[in-house]
């Protein structure tokens, strides 16, 4: 699976999986965002039964808050861990 | 290991589901019954039931007890119901192996297919889907999906999808072995599956079950034995409903079926109901989205404002484009191109070559007119590109029916001649 959805390209299912794993986070609790030409990965992960308020948000393919697609305010987020163009961010 | 056992439990606990086909095949030859109506009735049931707050466990159950009591009425048979279950069993397998390997969802299937049947899933109903993006899209592949994913022992999605892949299997075995299994006959079914797999249309897409819906109408259609009686007519109609459920377009595939099969009918009462039951199951979906979601458009979006762009009609470039895609995509699936040109090279037209011509001119006006007047957010150019080689490779369903048909025609005369000789 991780060859075709990628680790921290494409969809970036290796890098959500690993950060799920790596800080034990509750699959409640996150919100997945790409901010490329692929498909949120969302349903991968997520239980859409679930009420969804979450506190740490992962970012795929993430280019600063500069560029045209970006909506996310990284200033308003502690960063948590990040592999390249990936990112974990924490609601402050 | 224990992947490929649970596989192998899937696959049995689906085909077991549609085990009545291969039971009643004998009495349905018997009494002219020609269309596979347990396949039929059984995903019409999944579909009827994703409206109501229904556990399909229990119509999983139901119908197990059902095709239990069959194989014991009918068990004279068992010896060729083993084989045709080993032989399809196989197929299902062996595709769902490939699939399984390179585990992927396409572009679409992950941006609202999924959502959709992870809802349905979850024990949603189809007024759960209405708050959900594309909300006027058919759910009968996602019902379908998340039916035999909810049976599953094991809870991922790719479980649900093996369904695809055995009605895929079920059908192109009821349209290639019609009599006995014969070496021939196995053959041309090995050749047959081998030729129109196509990987990418198991990625969660839509066009797979509409190939195989086609597959089974073209089936009817193009056989000159196959006659439209009152029970053909009802199974007909239930059939289009499954192809009306599949994808928006099948509207019009529904239309053009139901119009090129008048080529055919002699009684034309029986044709009659059957453009107006047509008819009737297009308004009754129509009305049923509009009611629930309080509008109804064609792919969400990408057609609103239809009248604004019907200058389009002029707009060259676009035909230039569409008809290019065209051919570049019928080169990818030969096989209507190989039929197309042995139809036109034939002197004399049989009523069988002119349903298959009315069926491209219906077909290839509507994608114009789909191309022409889209108003997709990404431009006419990226929608051509990303969805015509799925819509060509559900229609080529119908031209597989006539290859086939011919081939086996042409195959049996020239065995015929040699023994002759």
């Amino acid at each position: 699976m991780l060859n075709n959805y990628g680790y921290c390209k494409n969809e970036g299912l290796g890098f959500v999986k690993d950060v799920i794993d790596k800080f034990r986070l509750e699959k409640k609790d996150i919100n997945i965002q790409n901010f490329d030409d692929f498909p949120n990965i969302s349903w991968a992960v997520y239980n859409f039964t679930e009420n969804l308020n979450p506190n740490f948000f992962i970012l795929i393919n993430y280019r600063g808050k500069d560029t045209d697609r970006s909506k996310f305010d990284s200033d308003k987020f502690k960063l948590i861990y990040n592999f390249e163009n990936c990112y974990l961010f924490e609601k402050l | 290991m224990s992947d490929i056992l649970i596989l192998f439990v899937q696959v049995s606990l689906i085909l077991s589901f549609f085990s009545s086909n291969l039971v009643l095949q004998n009495k349905y030859r018997q009494n002219k019954i020609e269309l596979n109506p347990d396949i039929i009735i059984n995903l019409n049931l999944i579909l009827i039931l994703s409206f109501f707050e229904f556990d399909l466990i229990y119509l999983f159950g139901l119908i197990i007890a059902l095709n239990i009591f069959f194989i014991f009425k009918n068990k004279d048979d068992l010896i060729n119901l083993l084989i045709t279950f080993l032989i399809i069993f196989f197929f299902i397998f062996t595709l769902s192996i490939a699939i399984f390997r390179e585990l992927k969802l396409g572009w679409d299937a992950q941006e609202f297919h999924i959502l959709k049947t992870i809802i349905l899933f979850n024990s949603g109903t189809f007024f759960d889907l209405q708050n959900t993006i594309q909300n006027n899209i058919p759910h009968l592949g996602h019902s379908i999906w998340a039916f035999f994913w909810k049976i599953s022992i094991i809870d991922h999605e790719f479980f649900g999808r093996i369904s695809y892949v055995t009605i895929f299997i079920l059908v192109c075995y009821r349209v290639v072995i019609k009599k006995k299994l014969t070496f021939f006959n196995f053959t041309l079914l090995t050749l047959f599956i081998f030729l129109s797999y196509d990987p990418e249309q198991f990625n969660g897409y839509q066009e797979i079950l509409l190939f195989s819906f086609i597959l089974l109408a073209s089936d009817f259609i193009l056989d000159n034995k196959k006659q439209l009686n009152l029970v053909n007519t009802i199974s007909f109609l239930f059939l289009l409903n499954l192809i009306i459920w599949t994808k928006q377009e099948g509207i019009f595939i529904s239309l053009i079926l139901s119009t090129i099969i008048f080529f055919k009918t002699k009684n034309k009462k029986n044709f009659s109901y059957l453009v107006l039951g047509n008819l009737l199951l297009i308004t009754f979906q129509i009305l049923i989205f509009y009611f629930s979601t309080g509008h109804y458009e064609i792919q969400t979006s990408d057609y609103s404002g239809i009248f604004n762009n019907f200058f389009m009609i002029f707009d060259i470039e676009r035909y230039y484009y569409i008809i290019i895609e065209y051919f570049i995509t019928i080169i990818q699936y030969p096989i209507i191109l190989v039929v197309l040109v042995y139809i036109l090279s034939k002197r004399k037209l049989s009523n069988k070559e002119k349903m298959l011509l009315s069926f491209t001119i219906l077909s290839i006006l509507f994608c114009m007119a789909a191309y022409i007047f889209t108003n997709h957010n990404s431009g006419y150019i990226y929608h051509i590109k990303t969805s015509m080689s799925r819509f060509i490779y559900s229609i080529s369903a119908f031209y597989w029916i006539y290859f086939l048909n011919e081939f086996s025609i042409l195959f049996k005369k020239k065995f015929n001649e040699l023994n002759y000789k």
